[in-house]
C-alpha cells in the first residue's frame, strides 16, 4: 500500500512502530505534490524544508524511544490559508496579503505541532474564505480531483483537494456558511464544521466572526474522530472559545452503536431544487442508519430553508465589512502609493480586494448604514433568532438531522462566477447550520450515475459531535471509507 | 432600487476604489441580491427578538495576566514602521489642502 493510500490513523502507528520513516512519508507526499499540483492548483504556500526538518526530528524521537504517545505522529497535514503558521505567509487567497508572514501560530498549529503532525503546505481558497467554488482566488482556481474541469466547491476547495488526490490524510479548512461542507460534498471527503466554539479560532483571519469555525477534512471517520481530539481544546486567546469538557470523539465512536437513536429528516428540502440522485442518496444515508436500530422522524423546519441564504448574506457580509477594515495599507499587507493618507486607503483597497470581497463588503457595509439598518440587519437578526428557534423546537424530538449537503453535484468551472445569486445557492444546506451554530458533517455518499461525488450531511445539537461521529461511523460501514479520486493520480 | 449614485456614496463610506465598469456590475449585483433580501419579509418576525449572541455560551473572564510578546520586530516589519516607533503614513492633509 502507498503512503497516499493510508489514513492518518495508519500512518501514525506505522511511524511509531518504527515501520515508516516520517522522512518517506513527506518524500512521497511531495512526490505526489509535484505530480499533480500542475493540474490542481490546491496549494498555495508549499513547505517542503520545514516539513523534512520536522520529518527528520520525528525520526530521531522515534529511534530513541521518544514520541511514542503522540496521537498523530508523522502524519501530514494541510491548512486552509487562513490559518497563521509563524514565518510563512498567509495569503487568505488575496492579493492583499500576498506578502504577509505571519508572526505568530494559530492555537491549532500549536496544538497540531504537539501532536506529532508535519505541515505540508498552505490550501488555495476563495478570497477572505468568500465563495463556493474555489475561483475567487487571487492564485487561481483549484480543481475538482474527480473532473478537472470542475470546481473543488469553496471557499475551502484547496484543502478538500488535498485530501481527495491523496497529497495528506488530514487538511483543515474554516466554515462559515458551508465553507467545509460543501467542498467536502464536491470532493468525495468527510468534512466537519464543529460547533461554533468547540476549537479555537486564535490565528485564523476572521471572516465573519459570530459564524466562523475551524474544522477537519478526513478520508475516514475514525480520523474525523482523532483529529477532533486534537484540536477541540479551551484556548483562552480565544474568548469565544467554548471551557467545557470535551470527551475522547475516538473512544466514543469505537463500536459505535446508534440503536433507539431518533433521526429527523425534512421532507420540505428533499423536493424542489434538489438534485434527485442526491435525494436518492440521502434516503439511502437515512435507509442505513434505520437498518442500525436508529428511528426516522418527519421534521418541520419552517421556512429556515427560504430564510437561512438572505439572513445570511446580511449578517456575514455586515461582519466582513467591520473585519475587513483593518486592511487600509497601513499596518499590513498591500499598500499602495498616493499623496495623502485618504487616497492611500482607497487605492489600497480597490486593487487589494477581488470582486466577490468587495461585493460582500459593499452589501455589509449598505445594511449597516443609516436608513437601512432596521430594514436589512435588524430583520437579518431576527431571521437568525427564528432559525436557531427552528433547531431548537427540532432537537427537542429528535438526536440527529439528516439533510442534502448540496443541492447539486459539482458543476463546471465558471458556470456560477457570474451569477452570485446561484453561487450563493449552493449553500443552501449548509449555512443554517452556522446561523444557529451547530456541527455539521458532510459524508461521503459514493458516485453519482456521472462519476461525481455525493454525499449527505448529518446535524446535531451543540457540543453534540459524538453523535454525528455514531452516524457518520455507521454510514461509512456500509458505503466504505472515501476513495482517492483519479485526479490525484 | 439601488442607483449607481448609491453604489458610489457607500464604496466612499469603505474608502474603496471602483472603475465605472465595476460599479455597473456591482449595481446589477446588489439590486439582484436586495431582491432576494426581500423573502425575510414573508417570515413572522415582527414578535421575534433579534439574535444578540448566543445565550448557551458565556465567554469567560480571564485572569488579569502579563504575558510577554517576543517578536515585536516581526510586526513592526509587516509595516512602514519608522525608527521612532511609528506607522509611516503619506500626508493626512494631502498637498493640496
Amino acid at each position: 500500500m502507498s503512503v497516499r493510500e493510508l489514513s492518518a490513523r495508519e500512518i501514525a502507528g506505522l511511524v511509531k512502530r518504527g515501520e515508516l520513516k516520517a522522512t518517506e512519508v513527506v518524500r512521497a507526499v511531495f512526490d505526489e505534490i509535484k505530480n499533480n499540483e500542475k493540474k490542481l492548483n490546491a496549494l498555495i504556500t508549499i513547505m517542503e524544508e520545514r516539513a523534512l526538518k520536522r520529518a527528520e526530528l520525528i525520526d530521531e524521537k522515534v529511534a530513541k524511544g521518544q514520541w511514542k504517545e503522540k496521537a498523530l505522529l508523522g502524519v501530514p497535514v494541510v491548512l486552509k490559508d487562513n490559518i497563521c503558521v509563524e514565518g510563512y505567509p498567509t495569503t487568505c487567497g488575496s492579493k492583499m496579503l500576498k506578502k504577509w508572514i505571519s508572526p505568530y501560530n494559530a492555537g491549532i498549529v500549536d496544538y497540531l505541532e504537539e501532536a506529532g503532525t508535519i505541515l505540508i503546505g498552505k490550501s488555495n481558497m476563495d478570497e477572505f474564505a468568500m465563495g463556493s467554488s474555489t475561483e475567487h482566488s487571487a492564485f487561481g482556481p483549484t480543481s475538482n480531483p474527480w473532473d478537472l474541469e470542475r470546481v473543488p466547491g469553496g471557499s475551502s476547495g484547496g484543502s478538500a483537494a488535498s485530501v481527495a488526490a491523496g497529497y495528506v490524510p488530514l487538511a483543515f479548512g474554516s466554515d462559515t456558511g458551508g465553507s467545509i461542507r460543501q467542498p467536502a460534498a464536491f470532493c468525495g471527503v468527510h468534512g466537519m464544521k464543529p460547533t461554533y466554539g468547540l476549537v479555537s479560532r486564535y490565528g485564523l483571519v476572521a471572516f465573519s466572526s459570530s459564524l466562523d469555525q475551524i474544522g477537519p477534512f478526513t478520508r475516514t471517520v475514525e480520523d474525523m474522530a482523532l483529529a477532533l481530539d486534537v484540536i477541540a481544546k479551551h484556548d483562552y486567546r480565544d474568548s469565544t472559545c467554548w471551557t467545557g469538557n470535551r470527551p475522547s470523539y475516538s473512544e466514543a465512536i469505537l463500536n459505535a452503536n446508534i440503536k433507539g437513536m431518533r433521526v429527523g429528516v425534512v421532507r420540505d428540502f428533499m423536493e424542489e431544487g434538489l438534485d434527485d440522485e442526491l435525494a436518492q442518496a440521502v434516503e439511502k444515508g437515512l435507509g442505513i442508519l434505520v437498518e442500525n436500530g436508529a428511528i426516522p422522524v418527519d421534521l418541520n423546519l419552517g421556512d429556515i430553508k427560504e430564510c437561512a441564504l438572505p439572513c445570511y448574506y446580511i449578517i456575514a457580509p455586515a461582519e466582513a465589512s467591520s473585519n475587513l477594515a483593518r486592511y487600509d495599507g497601513v499596518r499590513y499587507g498591500l499598500r499602495e502609493d498616493a499623496d495623502n493618507l485618504l487616497d492611500q486607503y482607497i487605492k489600497t483597497r480597490g486593487k487589494g480586494f477581488g470582486d466577490e470581497v468587495k461585493r460582500r463588503i459593499m452589501i455589509g457595509t449598505f445594511v449597516l448604514s443609516s436608513g437601512y439598518y432596521d430594514a436589512y440587519y435588524l430583520r437579518g437578526l431576527k431571521a437568525r433568532k427564528y432559525v436557531c428557534e427552528k433547531f431548537k423546537e427540532a432537537f427537542s424530538n429528535v438526536d440527529v438531522i439528516v439533510m442534502p449537503s448540496t443541492p447539486t453535484p459539482p458543476f463546471k468551472k465558471g458556470e456560477l462566477v457570474g451569477d452570485p445569486i446561484q453561487m450563493y445557492l449552493s449553500d443552501i444546506f449548509t449555512l443554517p447550520v452556522n446561523l444557529a451554530g451547530l456541527p455539521g458533517i458532510s459524508v461521503w455518499m459514493g458516485l453519482n450515475s456521472t462519476g461525481l461525488p455525493m454525499a449527505m450531511q448529518i446535524i446535531a445539537p451543540k457540543w453534540h459531535e459524538v453523535r454525528i461521529l455514531k452516524a457518520a461511523a455507521k454510514i461509512e460501514e456500509t458505503i466504505g471509507a472515501c476513495p482517492l479520486a483519479p485526479g490525484g493520480e | 432600487m439601488i442607483n449607481k449614485e448609491e453604489v458610489e456614496r457607500i464604496a466612499g463610506l469603505i474608502k474603496l476604489e471602483i472603475t465605472p465598469d465595476e460599479a455597473d456590475s456591482l449595481q446589477e449585483h446588489f439590486n439582484k441580491i436586495l431582491g432576494y433580501f426581500e423573502l425575510l419579509g414573508n417570515l413572522p418576525l415582527e414578535s421575534v427578538d433579534p439574535f444578540v449572541g448566543d445565550e448557551d455560551v458565556i465567554c469567560p473572564m480571564r485572569g488579569d495576566d502579563v504575558s510577554r510578546w517576543d517578536n515585536v520586530m516581526a510586526l513592526n516589519e509587516l509595516a512602514n514602521f519608522n525608527e521612532e516607533g511609528y506607522f509611516e503614513v503619506p500626508s493626512i492633509l494631502g498637498e493640496d489642502n
